[in-house]
């Protein structure tokens, strides 16, 4: 009788799948393909809230949100992959993450390493946002992304998630999960990185 | 989509059915809710009140009450009492079954059954006896009545239960033959309140702990990361009560105990004896081994030593 927590976040498994059905929830675009563009897409942007059902995250939120992230792809994955040089992340992540990112966790991260990319382009750059309320607007962003960039025999996939807070009006990335699994020259790697 | 709609269908059935009192959506209703989580109030001035619950990484103690409270019960009092510690940084968790008769100083009330804490002062009395005993620092309490319980085991299908040997006992309803069955609402209510078995009370509360492990492991094989952690919130705030606790808390409360395997979380029994005081039957606890598990246990939420 002392399962409570876990019987009850077990339910929730029950009926949280439905995340993939873009019309019976607001603030979902469908999760179209992205071809040959750079710009994330945004597919689902939801938040939960202790004081009401589940809604559309505000647009200023999450335009913000994007922002970052935006600026993250660009940093980790364009730039290293058309230029050979990543971006700088400082003003993206907190200090603890930037810290991981630019450390331990740089391998899976940033997408350094690989031959020259002259015509990159995403097969996808989807991101789905899920917010939390905390009374006062959202405290928290978690980013599940799905991504696929390719070009000139070089391919780069990655799948995880970003969460996001608030750190002096700015979103920041605090902590991440991914996988990035890179094709190039014909042998393929898969790397993992967990923070927070 | 059908699945999903059939699943929350069969938990709001489950709960307003079986729980017969409960609202659809806790959110409109929070005080019929049948789960309550409680952020404890540490005491004034003790070095505890610095403690910060729910820090990414940080050890974070949890009580679980299974609270007796029904319709012509006076006064709900603590029927099943369990610490659990998790510790994110080492991936482990331990979960210190308490019996519900345990002898104990109950704070103001003198030396009595610690279940009797819930009845004399709620969640927060509750906490703060177990504190004194286990020297825990406790920042959540988490309650269900045998309703609730019941409602959330069927809503999720059943949990898979280890019967240890054959049970039949009138009073609790269990009928079991042993070994490895899935369990209904209705059967792990029974099976967690039987008595009537070798070391009666004891084996009791060890069996509420092992029914823990065993959700534990059902919940992790439906997803553990932020995204579904925060699916979870939206369900767990439709059917339970929060008092005091932010959603980022309950967010990173819900992180740490789904960071953590199953086969990394540890159910261990109270070092304790069946005994009497007077006319009534009680549990001792078993000194100074008890004082050794607890010192082991509180400063880290994990047992090195024993």
């Amino acid at each position: 009788m002392a399962a409570a927590l876990l019987l009850v976040l077990v339910a929730g498994a029950c009926s949280s799948s439905g995340k993939d059905e873009p019309q019976a929830r607001p603030g979902v675009t469908g999760g179209q393909v992205v071809e040959g563009d750079l710009t994330l897409d945004t597919v689902a942007w939801d938040e939960v809230s202790p004081r009401k059902a589940v809604g559309p995250l505000d647009d200023v939120d999450r335009a913000s949100v994007m922002k970052t992230l935006q600026a993250t792809f660009d940093a980790t994955v364009v730039r290293p992959l058309t230029t050979g040089t990543a971006g700088a992340i400082d003003a993206l992540f907190t200090a603890d993450a930037a810290a991981r990112a630019a450390g331990p966790d740089r391998v899976a991260l940033f997408d350094e390493g690989l031959p020259r990319v002259k015509d990159l382009e995403a097969t996808r750059a989807n991101v789905r946002l899920t917010a939390l309320d905390n009374g006062n607007g959202p405290a928290l962003v978690v980013a599940k992304v799905d991504w696929d960039v390719r070009g000139d025999g070089v391919h780069v996939q990655r799948i995880g998630e970003l969460s996001l807070v608030p750190v002096l009006g700015v979103w920041m990335v605090g902590a991440y999960t991914v996988i990035t699994t890179r094709t190039a020259g014909g042998s393929t790697t898969t790397t993992t990185a967990a923070s927070g | 989509m059908r699945r999903v709609a059939t699943s929350l269908v069969a938990l709001l059935v489950g709960l307003t059915t079986v729980a017969g009192i409960v609202a659809a959506d806790a959110r409109r209703d929070h005080d019929r809710a049948p789960i309550t989580i409680t952020a404890v109030q540490q005491p004034e001035g003790s070095a505890l009140a610095s403690y910060e619950p729910g820090t990414w990484g940080r050890t974070v103690f949890v009580l679980l009450v299974g609270s007796d409270e029904r319709a012509g019960l006076d006064g709900a009092r603590g029927d099943a009492l369990h610490v659990v510690g998790l510790n994110p940084g080492l991936n482990r968790a331990t979960i210190i079954d308490i019996p519900r008769d345990s002898w104990v100083d109950v704070p103001g009330h003198g030396v009595g059954r610690i279940n009797t804490a819930f009845q004399f002062g709620g969640p927060q009395l509750q906490a703060e006896t177990v504190r004194r005993l286990t020297g825990a620092p406790i920042s959540y309490v988490i309650t269900t009545t045998f309703a609730g319980l019941t409602a959330m085991v069927d809503a999720i299908g059943g949990v898979n239960v280890q019967i240890p040997y054959h049970m039949d006992d009138k009073n609790s309803g269990a009928a079991f033959e042993p070994g490895l069955q899935r369990l209904n609402g209705r059967q792990v209510l029974a099976f967690s309140r039987d008595r009537h078995i070798p070391d009666g009370d004891l084996v009791r509360t060890a069996h509420q702990g092992q029914v823990i492990v065993h959700a534990l492991s059902d919940l992790r094989g439906r997803g553990t990361s932020g995204t579904d952690t925060l699916r979870y919130l939206d369900v767990l705030y439709r059917n339970v009560k929060t008092v005091g606790i932010s959603p980022t808390d309950l967010f990173r409360l819900g992180r740490a105990a789904l960071a953590i395997p199953p086969g990394n979380v540890r159910n261990f029994p109270m070092p304790a004896y069946v005994g009497m005081k007077g006319k009534l039957s009680v549990v001792f606890v078993r000194q100074p081994v008890a004082q050794g598990v607890f010192r082991d246990f509180a400063d880290d939420g994990v047992l090195q030593a024993h």
